[in-house]
């Protein structure tokens, strides 16, 4: 059998979209530090008056785009992720001197569009507390469909064992967040 | 034609983004704390006894225990800290002044430090309580090192009666 070749140019077109698609990079942008300051001791003999600091619930927004999982941009397929975390300090070690760092989700954002069907995209875990260790963690994780970005994901974080008894320094770290196509 | 330049920028479009991870900084800085306190506040009154007999010496000093050293203490790491004592004023002649402190009790934790020997407190610093690191004591006159004061008399012949007051001085510092 033999195609005719306006067919088959045809073909040829809906593979190479396809295979581009495929080559299509995801993409994570996540924006905002947090410094916290803790509140002087005024009387001699006290400890901190709370040995947890908490962020903003907003305090982080991240953004996450995939590559289209699409047929020909009429079909889209649910393109899974998985958004991992670690931190990377610069200075004393956090654990170290007794200090942790949490981070959780408090929301999901929005976007990340719709199937064919309506089907909305999602965003699932990491609505608790998790360690942020220096190694790589899943944070949370979810689909997209089609070129959509799920943007102004909130996330909150929380530093545990704020004492005297932890060396006097500056503690510093950077987290990073890691896009997994999953 | 325009099938092979679709094809020619379609890949050149679809790879014009892309990134795998994205940073955020934190931090926090846990200062350098050294706080000092005495509690309960107000003075201390020590005396001799008047001998009942000529012939007589003066009675043993009495002794006061009702004061507590309160500290907090954050330091770098591989910092110490100490207590010292001085007399601040004029102490009367031929009297000196002891003062001991026992160890930390009460509340607290951490690295509070151990007391040495009674002094007998001059107008130099003398180190009363050392090896301290990061700690605290708790507040109030439960907590922390409890002082004793006493009197001695040293120099038998330079004693005139009479009221004297004058401070003790004391200070956390770093070693």
């Amino acid at each position: 059998m033999k195609l005719k070749p306006e067919i088959l140019k045809w073909i040829i077109l809906a593979l190479i979209l396809t295979f581009c698609n495929a080559l299509r990079a995801q993409s994570i942008s996540a924006s905002g530090s947090w410094t916290p300051s803790v509140t002087a001791i005024t009387e001699a003999g006290n400890n901190y008056a709370s040995s947890t600091l908490e962020s903003a619930a907003n305090q982080t927004l991240i953004s996450v785009s995939m590559p289209p999982q699409d047929l020909l941009f009429i079909i889209s397929f649910a393109n899974n992720y998985q958004v991992w975390v670690k931190r990377t300090d610069s200075g004393p070690n956090w654990n170290t001197a007794g200090l942790q760092l949490f981070v959780k989700r408090t929301g999901s954002g929005t976007g990340g569009g719709t199937s064919l069907l309506l089907v909305p995209s999602a965003i699932n875990n990491g609505l608790t507390y998790q360690q942020i260790t220096t190694s790589d963690v899943q944070f949370f994780d979810g689909y997209n469909f089609g070129n959509s970005t799920r943007s102004g994901i909130p996330i909150q974080y929380q530093i545990t064992g704020v004492s005297v008894l932890v060396p006097a320094a500056t503690y510093s770290t950077t987290i990073t967040y890691t896009l997994v196509d999953n | 034609m325009r099938f092979l330049l679709f094809i020619l920028l379609y890949p050149a479009m679809s790879l014009t983004y892309g990134q795998m991870s994205s940073s955020v900084s934190a931090g926090v800085t846990l200062p350098s704390v050294a706080l000092l306190d005495i509690e309960p506040s107000g003075s201390v009154s020590l005396n001799f006894t008047s001998p009942s007999e000529a012939g007589n010496i003066l009675g043993s000093s009495s002794t006061n225990n009702s004061k507590w050293i309160n500290i907090t203490s954050a330091v770098a790491s591989g910092v110490t800290r100490k207590i010292t004592a001085r007399i601040s004023g004029t102490a009367p002649a031929g009297v000196r002044l002891r003062v001991s402190a026992a160890s930390v009790a009460g509340s607290g934790a951490g690295t509070r430090g151990t007391p040495g020997s009674a002094l007998f407190l001059t107008t130099s610093d003398q180190i009363l309580i050392n090896g301290i690191g990061g700690g605290y004591t708790g507040t109030g006159n439960t907590n922390g090192f409890n002082l004793t004061y006493s009197l001695d008399i040293q120099t038998y012949n330079l004693l005139k009666s009479g009221a004297y007051t004058f401070s003790v001085v004391y200070t956390l510092a770093d070693n």
